[in-house]
This record gives structure tokens, C-alpha cells and sequence, in this order.
């Protein structure tokens, strides 16, 4: 122990005193680990902002949108759902907790006094809050009663309540919507800071889908999407396939027929997700991969020529007692120390640059132990691999040659 | 003594340990070192023997009180860190160094360097110490110097070999042993 000490020792003393080697080492090592770091710190926060839309969205949950998959792709509208699905969906699934009608209406003219701005309308029942677990944090949910009776009255997201109101309190002001609506405020929605898919979830108003069907979409029968709760249990999987040909067989779809509607569920988003990241991954991991490699071979080439030059040490060494385990210790610990430290200055290189880029671009970015830890492990075995190939030639350099 | 080519330089490797004979046996302080591994003369030359070189070899990065401790660093003994470095800035006195400490090898003398090497030599306490041409690089003067504290560690019961082609400093040696085409003849 108290050798290995001293073959630290003597490893620390050299690596402060062979300054050019130690910086070039230094510097390449860093760069590597720099993008691995970024490489793992994106993918973490890749999951991390897929984790927080299930959260949102619900682990229970599933959504179904009118239209086929390719229908939607090419932005077609299409009416399929019903409100007489939702009630078929009801009876028909006593697990469903929550079946909750959607009917939205993109970019509506909204005004209070003279203050107008659009925004996105969803038609919906005293369960959407709840079903999106979604609370209200001023005021009161839409109850019963509102949209039983299709009262004028709105649930606002928090953005809207900026817009129209600043500091002022929305709750019982009545607002206009598409400018012959008036409907009176009954609560604000909780804050939903992350955007998603560069959608501001806070600019949203949700009134009774009586009230938006009749009035404002001028269309009684069909609706944009059904959002439904499941009692917690079985796995999602079942139940989403089930939905599916009960829904096939309601809209009497032919064989052969694809479906004239998609369903949502979180799984899908967190592999569309993960498919979205997987290819960045791949690229910039290689790219990563490689510089390390490159900089193992930047330190092994400048390892093996300060081997030869430092042969008359190596040599005396030798001559005073040390055996080649301690030879080859001290130039393995020289390439450790010089990467480990590579790893830390890496780390915190890579800890700036994502800074940079994520307030450049909205990036994911998530920075944990988890991220310094792999970094680190990586450049310490970076030091060991690459070192040991010149480690073991100066512990192989006979002690008579060596000090001739 | 003897001309280069002569087989000095492999005899000496034999007795201080850095080379095993092809034939016959070499008993150092009543132990066969002939047929030792690697790891086991290095012991040996930690321990009995200590080395100096025409060319120095002081690790030129390192202070001159870090040199002097480099034997002391494979020592199999666990002597403590101060305890080391006090027995360097003793051996460093012996040599006339001792206000030399911190300096590198480059910022002195030849001769300086040389007492260095000697300091470095002394500081495990061998029995043996064995000098390769030690004033080969020096003015006779300067080399006289060295000389005069070989015949003191010599005086003190130290075992010196030095291997030299000059006879002048081969009159200083109690006992001179003549090589020519790897044979003896005394």
C-alpha cells in the first residue's frame, strides 16, 4: 500500500511537470467526454419530457381522434365520432371511469372589453380537468349543472386569464368568444409551464360542449376526439384494442377497411418520442464514440514518446529498486489522473455547451449523477485502456539498456 | 580498469545486480542473487546496493531532495515520510548539499550533480556501492572532490567498486582489478 502510494506520487509529480504532454492529453480527453455528456444528458431529458407528457396526458388514459392515421397526417378533417359514441362507449365499458367529448375549434377570436386575442375552444364536460389531471386553481370547475344545461360559462387556461385580464381576478367576468358568445368565467386552470410540441397548453378556453356545438361549431352531430379513463388494473394494451373493434364495429367498417379513427395512448407517445431521439442519439453517440477513441490514441502516441524520452529515469528507477510493477504502475496512474481530470473539465464543458444549446433551441436536456458518473467511469477507463499499452513498454524497458 | 569493449560495464551490472551471470554463481552478502527473478534483484538493489553514473541521471523535473528520496520510494521498509526526508537532508550534509535542497539538478554544477548522485546512493544505506566512470563528465579538480568522499564512505566501512579506464583515479582504490576480453588479471 504504501508502495502504491509512492508510484502515485511519483505519477502526480510527473503529470504536473510534463505540462504540454498533460495539456494535449487533457484537452482531447475532455472533448470526447464533453459530447458523451451532452449525449446522455439529451436522451435523459429526452424520457425525462416523455415521462412528464404521460404524466399529463394520464398513464390510464387514452385519447381517440376522428380519422385514420394517414387522414390525419395530411391534416384532413375527418368526422367520424359522435356523441353517440361516447354514450355506446359508456354502456358498453363499465371500466372506463371518465368519457370525456372533445370538440376544439382552433384560433377563435376571444375579447373582454377591449381587449381581444384567439385562441384554442374545447368543447368538453365538468370532466376534462379531471380527466387530463388537470386541476383548477382559482375559481371553480365547470359543474353539472353548466353543461347539463349548456350554461354560458368557460373554464380559462392560465395564459388566457394573462392575456385578457393581467393581475386582475378573471373569475366571474364574462368574455366574448367569436364575438356573439358571452360566457362567464367560473375558474382558472393550474399552470402547465412545459410546451409540447411547441403548443402552449395554457392558451386554451374550455366551455360545455353543448354550448360550442350548437354555437359555435354549428355542428351537432360529430366531435374532434373522446378522452377515457380507465380504472387502473389491467393493462392498457387490452383495453385499447378492445375499444378499437368495439369502435370498428359501431362505424360498420368492412374487413379490409382501416379505421376511421386513431388511438392515443402513452406508450405511443413515448415511442414516438423515443423514435424522435433514438436517430439524434445514434449520430451524436457515434460522433462521441469516436472522438474519445481519438483521444485515447492522442494519449497512447504521446504516452509512448514520453516513454522514450524519459528511458534514463525509467532506467534509474530500475537501478535503485523499483520492479516493473512499479514502473508500470506510475505511467498507468499518469494516464488515469490526466483522463479523470479530462473527465471532470468534460463534464462541465458538456454542462456549458447544452446550456448553450438548450437556450438556443427548445433541446431536452437533463443533467444528473447519472450523466457525471458515465462520463467519468468512461474517461478514467479511457486512461486505462490507452495507457497501458506505453505503461507496459516502460515497465518492459530493461534497466541496462536503459541507463547505457 | 580496463578499455571500453573490455566487459567493465557487464561485470558490473553482475554485482550490482541488474544482470544474472550466463554461467556460475554470484554470492552478494552470502546469498545466490545468480538465479533471482526480476522483482527480487530489484529488492536487492533497493536494499544493498546504490549507484552512480558518469551521466547523473537525476530526474531533472524533480528537486534535488526528491531525488535523493527516490530509492526510498521502493523500499519494501515502512519509514515514514519525514523520517525519509530527514535522513536525505543528512546524507545531503555528508555530501556538502545541504543548501542545495530545492533546487533542480539543472540549476547545478556538474560536480554538485554528482554529490547528488552519491547522497542518492547513500540515503537506503547499501553495502555496496558501485560507480560507473563517476568523474567522467568532470575537471580533475572538481573530480578530486568526488574522489575525497568516496575515500571517506570508504574509510566508513563502505564497499566501492568504480569502474574506470583513467589511472589516475584508479590510484585511489585500495585493490585494482585490470579487465581485457572479459578476463581478469590482477
Amino acid at each position: 500500500m504504501n508502495r502504491l502510494i509512492n508510484n502515485i506520487r511519483s505519477a502526480m509529480y510527473a503529470v504536473v511537470s510534463f505540462k504540454l504532454r498533460t495539456f494535449f492529453c487533457l484537452f482531447s480527453v475532455s472533448l470526447g467526454i464533453a459530447s458523451i455528456t451532452v449525449i446522455v444528458a439529451s436522451v435523459e431529458g429526452a424520457y425525462q419530457k416523455a415521462y412528464d407528457f404521460v404524466e399529463k396526458f394520464g398513464p390510464e388514459t387514452v385519447l381517440v381522434f376522428g380519422g385514420s392515421e394517414e387522414q390525419r397526417a395530411t391534416g384532413e378533417k375527418m368526422k367520424a365520432l359522435t356523441l353517440s359514441d361516447i354514450k355506446a362507449i359508456e354502456e358498453a365499458f363499465p371500466t372506463a371511469v371518465l368519457v370525456v367529448p372533445i370538440a376544439m375549434k382552433g384560433g377563435t377570436g376571444i375579447s373582454y372589453k377591449d381587449v381581444k386575442s384567439q385562441t384554442l375552444i374545447i368543447g368538453s364536460t365538468e370532466d376534462y380537468s379531471r380527466s387530463w389531471a388537470w386541476p383548477v386553481m382559482e375559481g371553480s370547475d365547470l359543474s353539472h349543472e353548466d353543461v347539463a344545461f349548456g350554461k354560458n360559462v368557460c373554464l380559462i387556461g392560465n395564459q388566457v386569464a394573462v392575456t385578457l385580464f393581467k393581475d386582475a381576478s378573471p373569475i366571474g367576468k364574462t368574455i366574448l368568444i367569436n364575438t356573439k358568445i358571452p360566457c362567464r368565467v367560473t375558474g382558472v386552470l393550474s399552470d402547465r409551464s412545459a410546451s409540447q410540441m411547441g403548443l402552449n397548453l395554457n392558451d386554451r378556453i374550455i366551455i360545455p360542449i353543448g354550448v360550442s356545438m350548437k354555437k359555435l361549431m354549428k355542428d351537432t352531430k360529430y366531435i374532434s376526439a373522446i378522452k377515457i379513463k380507465y380504472q387502473t388494473g389491467r393493462s392498457l394494451k387490452h383495453w385499447i384494442e378492445e375499444l378499437r373493434l368495439f369502435l370498428r364495429d359501431r362505424h360498420q367498417l368492412k374487413e379490409g377497411q382501416s379505421d376511421d379513427f386513431t388511438i392515443v395512448s402513452p406508450e405511443e407517445i413515448i415511442r414516438f418520442l423515443a423514435a424522435l431521439t433514438g436517430s439524434l442519439v445514434v449520430s451524436l453517440g457515434i460522433s462521441g464514440i469516436v472522438s474519445l477513441v481519438v483521444s485515447g490514441f492522442v494519449l497512447a502516441n504521446l504516452f509512448l514518446l514520453s516513454v522514450k524520452e524519459r528511458t534514463g529515469e525509467i532506467g534509474i528507477r530500475r537501478a535503485v529498486g523499483a520492479k516493473k510493477r512499479d514502473i508500470f504502475n506510475q505511467f498507468i496512474i499518469e494516464s488515469s489522473l490526466i483522463t479523470s481530470a479530462g473527465g471532470v473539465l468534460g463534464f462541465l464543458m458538456g454542462y456549458g455547451g447544452s446550456r448553450l444549446l438548450a437556450s438556443i433551441a427548445d433541446f431536452p436536456m437533463h443533467f444528473s449523477w447519472k450523466a457525471f458518473v458515465i462520463g467519468f467511469a468512461l474517461s478514467v477507463v479511457t486512461g486505462l485502456v490507452f495507457g497501458a499499452a506505453p505503461a507496459r513498454a516502460a515497465a518492459n524497458l530493461s534497466p541496462i539498456e536503459a541507463i547505457r | 580498469m580496463g578499455a571500453s569493449g573490455s566487459g567493465k560495464t557487464t561485470l558490473m551490472n553482475i554485482i550490482g545486480c541488474l544482470d544474472t551471470p550466463s554461467s556460475g554463481t554470484y554470492i552478494l552478502n552470502g546469498r545466490d542473487v545468480s538465479h533471482m527473478s526480476d522483482d527480487e534483484l530489484s529488492a536487492v538493489r533497493n536494499e544493498t546496493v546504490g549507484f552512480v553514473f558518469q551521466s547523473f541521471f537525476l530526474l531533472h523535473y524533480a528537486s534535488i531532495i526528491e531525488n535523493i528520496l527516490l530509492p526510498t520510494l521502493y523500499s519494501s521498509s515502512r519509514t515514514p515520510r519525514d523520517e525519509a526526508k530527514d535522513k536525505a537532508m543528512e546524507t545531503l550534509r555528508e555530501v556538502g548539499l545541504e543548501d542545495r535542497a530545492d533546487f533542480r539538478p539543472r540549476q547545478l554544477s556538474g560536480g554538485q550533480q554528482q554529490r547528488a548522485a552519491i547522497a542518492r546512493a547513500l540515503i537506503n544505506d547499501p553495502d555496496l556501492i558501485i560507480c560507473d566512470e563517476p568523474t567522467g563528465q568532470l575537471d580533475t579538480t572538481t573530480a578530486a572532490g568526488i574522489m575525497k568522499i568516496f575515500t571517506e564512505l570508504n574509510k566508513k566501512g563502505k564497499t566501492i567498486i568504480i569502474v574506470t579506464h583513467d589511472s589516475a583515479i584508479a590510484a585511489y582504490a585500495g585493490n585494482t582489478v585490470h579487465i581485457k576480453d572479459g578476463l581478469t588479471d590482477e
